[in-house]
């Protein structure tokens, strides 16, 4: 980009990398301050000799403080590194793979029926999937936000429920949840009548 | 013979199928829809073996100084009772008779109407459990039977219902319910009227609600209910919601099905009344949860005008 003439008669030179510009201001001198590349580059680089210093001084105190362990502590750390380490890498990546889990079949239940699970830390993550799986189970969840229909292969469609998912059903009233036994009932008579909870019909 | 099974009693009509599996959670749904006191009492579920059931008891508890020395005193212990309070679940039954000729002619859904009819039922007599322990109120040291003397407001049965159960430790929050006739009252009560000038609902903007809601009130639910035991007067009941008040039942098996059910229902065609015939049971017991006898529950107020 060429130089464009200032007001005061000097030279901007933008999109220089040679400098660094602040914006003048609106009182005062409306010259651009100009700090010198040099300078910028000798700040800069001030910073990052302390910052090595600083990263100098932990690893050496570090060092000082690992020279002054006991024998006992140095056997101590070297056991629980080598007997626990890949027991605690194993246990994070399975914790992890757990949430994962519980997480994917969460997004499978539509939101108004999340409220039948209970996730949180005082519920064992094991716990909570199969919560999960009971009430995707319980829902006859096939996809993400269907109920009722969702079908399995062989009976035209028509969804088959266990009997325990029919009681389930059964006793909602009892445990408050009306809205969600006026939704299912439809569905679950029309199972009845036709014959589709195993064990019962 | 009893039958448990779906019974089409007019084919003609389309839908006239008394199917007992989906007729008794429709009960039990419609009741629930109805009921106003079951909601702010505690539901135990004591199927199994046994008739009675203590609830354990405890005078409020303290905590006191504790001073460790040579010859240590120990700090006086502060027992559960556990026989003061006990549930006996009994058997509770509705039967329903629809003669052949109700059957032959009806244009309406029987299912429907006897669902409604019998859920409406159930709901009056677990409300009337609840509210026949009104006389459980304690009478004395302190007196917790509030007579208002006039209309009951806010000021009067409210507040003062709360400063009784605050007294007696009795945990919050606290609900409120009043005979529909004493509704009025609050309805002209100025912190009633103007609850929606403090973030409340109002009634009148909202109406009443399933469950018999009306109004919350600094920490105090207002409901209705017919149920109200009418004795001299009609004997409204303040307390401790789901604390104060305990509902335990048995869930009964049926002998042909094995299933297990809370409240248990047949249906048979008995064909020397020319009728269908629909036996409803359930097994439970209402009493106060709190206190040492039935005349001293301490976290329930009674309030009369």
């Amino acid at each position: 980009m060429a130089d464009e003439p200032k007001t005061d008669g000097t030279t901007a030179v933008s999109g220089s990398p040679t400098q660094s510009e602040k914006q003048a201001t609106g009182t005062g001198n409306d010259k651009p301050a100009v700090v010198p590349m040099d300078r910028f580059e000798g700040v800069v680089a001030e910073r990052n000799r302390e910052k090595d210093r600083v990263t100098a001084l932990q690893k050496q105190l570090q060092d000082l403080t690992d020279q002054h362990k006991t024998d006992d502590e140095k056997r101590l750390d070297q056991l629980v590194t080598e007997r626990y380490g890949p027991r605690l890498k194993r246990l994070d990546s399975l914790e992890q793979r757990l949430t994962t889990e519980r997480d994917e079949l969460v997004t499978k239940i539509p939101q108004e029926h999340r409220g039948m699970l209970v996730l949180n830390e005082s519920v064992p993550i094991e716990d909570q999937i199969q919560q999960a799986r009971s009430v995707i189970s319980f829902l006859g969840q096939s996809k993400p936000g269907s109920f009722a229909g969702g079908g399995s292969p062989g009976n035209g469609g028509a969804r088959t429920y266990t009997k325990e998912q029919f009681q389930m059903w059964q006793n909602l009233p009892t445990l408050g949840k009306l809205k969600e036994y006026d939704e299912q009932k439809a569905e679950m008579t029309a199972a009845y009548r036709e014959k589709r909870i195993i064990g019962i019909t | 013979m009893a039958r448990n099974t779906a019974s089409t009693i007019n084919d003609s009509a389309g839908v006239q199928e008394l199917i007992p599996a989906i007729i008794t959670p429709d009960v039990v749904a419609t009741s629930a829809r109805q009921e106003v006191f079951m909601p702010l009492a505690r539901r135990l579920d004591l199927t199994g073996p046994g008739d009675d059931y203590a609830i354990p008891q405890a005078g409020a508890l303290t905590f006191g100084s504790f001073t460790p020395a040579a010859a240590i005193t120990p700090p006086t212990e502060q027992a559960f009772n556990t026989n003061a309070r006990t549930l006996t679940p009994a058997l509770r039954v509705c039967d329903v008779i629809v003669p052949i000729n109700v059957i032959q002619s009806t244009q309406m859904s029987l299912q429907d109407l006897i669902v409604r009819e019998a859920g409406l039922g159930l709901a009056q007599d677990h409300d009337a459990g609840f509210a026949a322990l009104y006389t459980e109120a304690p009478a004395s040291a302190p007196d917790h039977e509030i007579a208002t003397g006039g209309a009951l407001t806010y000021a009067n049965s409210i507040v003062a219902g709360q400063a009784l159960l605050w007294t007696q430790n009795a945990p919050k929050p606290f609900c409120l319910v009043v005979h529909p006739t004493y509704t009025p009252d609050l309805l002209v009560d100025e912190l009633v009227v103007n609850a929606s000038k403090i973030g409340t609902e109002s009634i009148i903007s909202r109406g009443t609600q399933n469950g018999g809601f009306l109004v919350k009130i600094i920490d105090c639910e207002v409901y209705q209910s017919d149920q109200i035991v009418s004795s001299t007067t009609y004997r409204c009941m303040m307390f401790s919601k789901n604390a104060a008040l305990a509902y335990g039942f048995k869930r009964l098996q049926h002998p042909v099905t094995g299933d297990t059910q809370e409240l248990l229902l047949d249906i048979d065609w008995n064909s020397a009344n020319r009728a269908v015939e629909m036996n409803m049971t359930y097994w439970a017991d209402w009493e106060g949860a709190k206190g040492t006898s039935t005349t001293t529950n301490t976290w329930l107020v009674e309030i009369t005008k």
